[in-house]
């Protein structure tokens, strides 16, 4: 095998440009990586080109929920709180089922998913497993952002919009000789009330830059640098109670804000002479963000949360392929590592409301009251948790692609290995009283230090065949596969030291619990790769104005990650390895775009259900998997008049998401929804003036779910929005 | 902590039998953690709990001493043990042991004196590597019979 990738690598040759084009009317849609055009690409893939974007007001990826199908990110929380849904596969927290890449800079931190962005391109969404060239993260697919670069005639755009939520967006984007700059603005007052500060709890400033530099020192060498800056400060978590079936209104005493400040620099180098093509990418990222949280979500001060995360990370690429595309054999061979250093810190602050019922409740209740009773005089009772989180990762990997007539056969593999390491550093302290022995209060502290470490080696293959069964259509099947990196629960960490605070407490009293308070502890916060194997059919049709696609797809996903919230009165959360699973489901897409006509429908099926999930109190085998949609719908319908020399245009679109389970057992689950949204713009070549509408019908709905200390808490999906805009193309 | 035992009786031996005294030779009793056998009476029935250690803690003179229970539950339907030390025993040291002996004492637990389990009628003896005592807490006749913990 060594030999066949040392071969292949010296004998790769490629063209000179290395990323896929494929050409739609008007559009030019890159996809990093790949070797073949959209249609002999054997999966399943959705190209968005600028002109959909800008119609269907996409500036963010949670606004392709539903508009790629399959995909759900639903919009909730905060902006760290970006959460993928894909094919069955995904999970609230933690690593993403979906690799992210922007100009082929891979996103290693999940906390900069969700960014607004102005001057994108296209964006293509590869579905299902990508992991023999993308490695870890890509088991649900991978979403590739191609921005304007200055190799392309774009005119200078200056955006702006106003409207609902007193929201104001802004931005612009422009190319000048070898640069290209795009830069956005955006600010709301935020939509849901906190009823118990009796102000707005999710208001958003958000700003993003960026700068890309292309030079050509010699005709084979090209440099491309691009810098990525996203700052933002925002509120949020509006979560409201769930009980007795009423979801009240969003109502918590504490902070709860997010700051987030986001850089990312890449530098790629193309190398091209006759035989063989390289590329070579290098990237720098940084994220720094600090997040504080009302996490009992009540006017009660029972416990705070507040995140602060500096991480760096630096990528590195290389991949070799032929130059000659007229070949029918086309090899690519690569190699990515990366390592990442992360300085989390992350204290708990019990307040009194939460020292007396989850610790002192708590305590007191193993105790007999004839015996006594224990008291904390603290008002507050910190828990602080530090945590220095290395992770590395280092593959290979090699793809051929035989083209022979019709026949198109590819097979890969990647060989992936990935290490991880966190210290943790946490200490609890307090002052507690046993009424009626002790006559005053002691001091109590609770270090909880040490190390945790966890490799993985994954051999990741891929094989597939497409057929072209005419100029205008092809099909296709395949097996892949792909795997969601391990990890460390440092959610958790607050409820093994309420534990361990509890514990020591009563063994400096002298008291021993015949049932001692259990938690897990630090080396069970560990948990492994989830991996899944992907099978596949698939045909796609384009031809003149009407293209059409279907997927039919079936995954095997074995070590499932899922979060789980710990029995009882506990305050963490943790994600585990429950058992295996699988999801099988179909996906199609269908668009008619004659004249001045636009039309558009993409809907998707999945069925995805645990094969083996026992949690040790109930099996949950054959139960649907939370929060996957059965049913993803987009149907977008649209035309434009012709109106004194100008382009009148009316769009509108339905977006369906359900229904949904949103806890394992299905007691708590959501029906189907739909929001309709629309856009009516005046066009002239030089401007264009809109005005646009989300969720019209102001249909009420929740959109997220989530249990905290024994409470269950809905999000609600965003209320009505309308928003009217210009944009000057100069 | 046999041996540390057995030295120190030497050298009391040693020392006893330097000086120019009428007295024979007596036996100090010194620190020790015993492990043995802890009976409550509750209702008229015996409760036995097996491998309980108790500590004794002579003070510098040797006239004095606490006894610390560990893990003691005095009845079954108590759903947590506790660590309770008896402090102020009197001893008095013997050639066949040290007896000890305390009339009454507010024992210390959780963190503090703790009136509700007031010992009354202590009665034992430290002899060879055995400790034995005899007391009321609280409302409950206690007894212990304990061996020296090999280290």
């Amino acid at each position: 095998m060594t030999m066949m990738l040392l071969l292949s690598l010296l004998t790769a040759v490629s063209p000179l440009n290395d990323t896929l084009t494929h050409e739609l009317p008007a559009v030019s849609i890159t996809v990093a990586k790949e070797q073949v055009p959209v249609e002999r690409m054997a999966s399943a893939v959705s190209a968005i080109s600028s002109e959909s974007i800008r119609r269907s007001s996409t500036y963010r990826p949670n606004s392709l929920s539903s508009l790629i199908p399959g995909l759900h990110i639903p919009d909730y929380g905060a902006s760290l709180t970006s959460t993928i849904y894909l094919r069955g596969l995904g999970s609230r927290m933690e690593n993403p089922v979906m690799g992210l890449y922007i100009d082929g800079i891979p996103v290693l931190d999940k906390n900069a998913y969700d960014f607004d962005w102005e001057g994108v391109q296209s964006v293509t969404m590869l579905r299902g497993p990508q992991g023999t060239l993308y490695g870890r993260n890509s088991m649900g697919g991978v979403l590739s952002l191609s921005t304007i670069s200055p190799s392309e005639e774009a005119r200078p755009l200056v955006r702006v919009e106003y409207g609902s939520a007193n929201t104001l967006r802004a931005g612009t984007s422009l190319v000048a000789g070898d640069h290209a700059v795009s830069m956005t603005f955006r600010h709301t007052d935020g939509h849901f009330v906190n009823t118990c500060q009796n102000r707005l709890c999710d208001p958003y400033d958000g700003l993003a830059m960026r700068w890309k530099w292309v030079g050509h020192s010699r005709e084979r060498l090209c440099l491309t640098n691009i810098l990525m800056m996203n700052l933002s400060e925002e509120g949020g978590f509006a979560y409201g109670l769930w009980q007795d079936s009423v979801l009240h209104p969003v109502s918590y005493n504490e902070e709860g804000n997010y700051r987030r400040l986001s850089v990312i620099e890449g530098f790629r180098l193309n190398y091209c002479d006759e035989v063989v093509k390289t590329d070579a990418l290098v990237s720098l990222q940084w994220l720094s963000d600090d997040m504080r949280m009302d996490q009992d979500y009540s006017p009660r001060s029972v416990f705070t949360l507040q995140q602060r995360q500096q991480s760096g990370a630096a990528t590195m690429e290389f991949i070799a392929r032929r130059t000659d595309a007229d070949v029918s054999w086309q090899p690519q061979t690569g190699m990515f590592s990366f390592y990442r250093r992360n300085r989390l810190s992350a204290p708990v602050t019990f307040g009194r409301d939460g020292i007396e019922s989850l610790i002192l409740d708590n305590a007191n209740s193993h105790i007999p009251p004839e015996v006594g009773y224990l008291t904390i005089s603290d008002e507050t009772m910190p828990v602080n948790s530090d945590f220095v989180i290395d992770s590395w990762n280092v593959a290979l990997f090699h793809e051929s692609v035989w083209d022979l007539d019709r026949w198109q056969i590819t097979a890969g593999i990647r060989f992936d290995y990935e290490g991880a390491r966190m210290d943790y550093d946490c200490l609890a302290r307090l002052h507690y009283r046993f009424v009626p022995t002790m006559i005053r209060d002691k001091e109590l502290s609770v270090p909880y230090q040490g190390t945790v470490a966890h490799h993985c080696f994954e051999i990741i293959p891929k094989l597939s065949l497409l057929y072209r069964v005419s100029d205008v259509t092809t099909c296709y099947s395949g097996i892949s596969k792909g795997y969601r990196a391990g990890g460390f629960n440092t959610q958790i960490f607050s409820d093994i030291l309420q534990n361990l605070t509890m514990n020591a407490m009563m063994r400096d009293l002298g008291v021993y619990l015949d049932r001692p308070y259990v938690s897990v502890s630090a080396s069970n916060t560990e948990y492994d790769p989830e991996s899944a194997w992907n099978m596949e059919v698939g045909a796609r049709l384009r031809e003149n104005a009407f293209h059409a696609e279907a997927a039919l797809y079936c995954i095997n996903v074995v070590n499932q990650q899922l979060t789980v919230f710990p029995p009882g009165m506990s305050t963490g959360r943790m994600m585990t390895n429950v058992g295996r699973s699988r999801s099988r489901g179909l996906e199609t897409a269908l668009g008619w775009n004659p004249d001045r006509f636009r039309s558009q429908l993409a809907w998707s099926w999945c069925d995805a259900r645990f094969v083996d999930y026992n949690d040790g109190n109930e099996d949950y085998s054959g139960n649907r998997i939370p929060y996957v949609p059965q049913h993803t719908l987009f149907l977008g319908l649209g035309y434009s008049f012709k109106l004194n020399g100008k382009m009148l245009d009316f769009d509108a679109g339905l977006r369906g998401e359900g229904p949904f389970n949103w806890n394992e057992s299905g007691s708590q689950h959501e029906p189907f929804r739909i929001r309709a949204d629309g856009r009516v713009a005046l066009v002239s070549d030089n401007w264009e003036l809109y005005v646009r509408g989300e969720n019209l019908t102001d249909a009420s709905g929740r959109s997220f779910y989530f249990k905290s200390v024994g409470n269950e808490f809905f999000a609600r999906v965003k209320p009505r929005t309308l928003m009217t805009g210009i944009t000057f193309k100069l | 902590m046999k041996k540390t035992i057995y030295l120190l009786l030497a050298f009391a031996a040693v020392l006893v039998s330097c000086e120019k005294t009428e007295k024979e030779d007596v036996v100090i009793a010194v620190n020790g953690d015993y492990i043995g056998t802890l009976t409550v009476n509750y209702q008229e029935t015996d409760y036995e709990t097996d491998s309980v250690k108790v500590s004794f803690q002579p003070n510098e003179a040797g006239d004095s001493a606490s006894i610390t229970l560990y893990q003691v539950r005095f009845v079954p339907q108590m759903p947590v043990t506790i660590d309770i030390t008896v402090p102020g025993i009197s001893v008095e040291n013997t050639e066949n042991g040290a007896l000890l002996s305390c009339v009454q004492s507010i024992p210390l637990a959780m963190g503090g004196e703790y009136p509700r389990y007031t010992v009354t009628g202590f009665q034992g003896e430290v002899k060879g590597e055995e400790i034995t005592f005899s007391l009321v807490f609280g409302s409950y006749p206690t007894s212990y019979r304990g061996r020296l913990q090999e280290e």
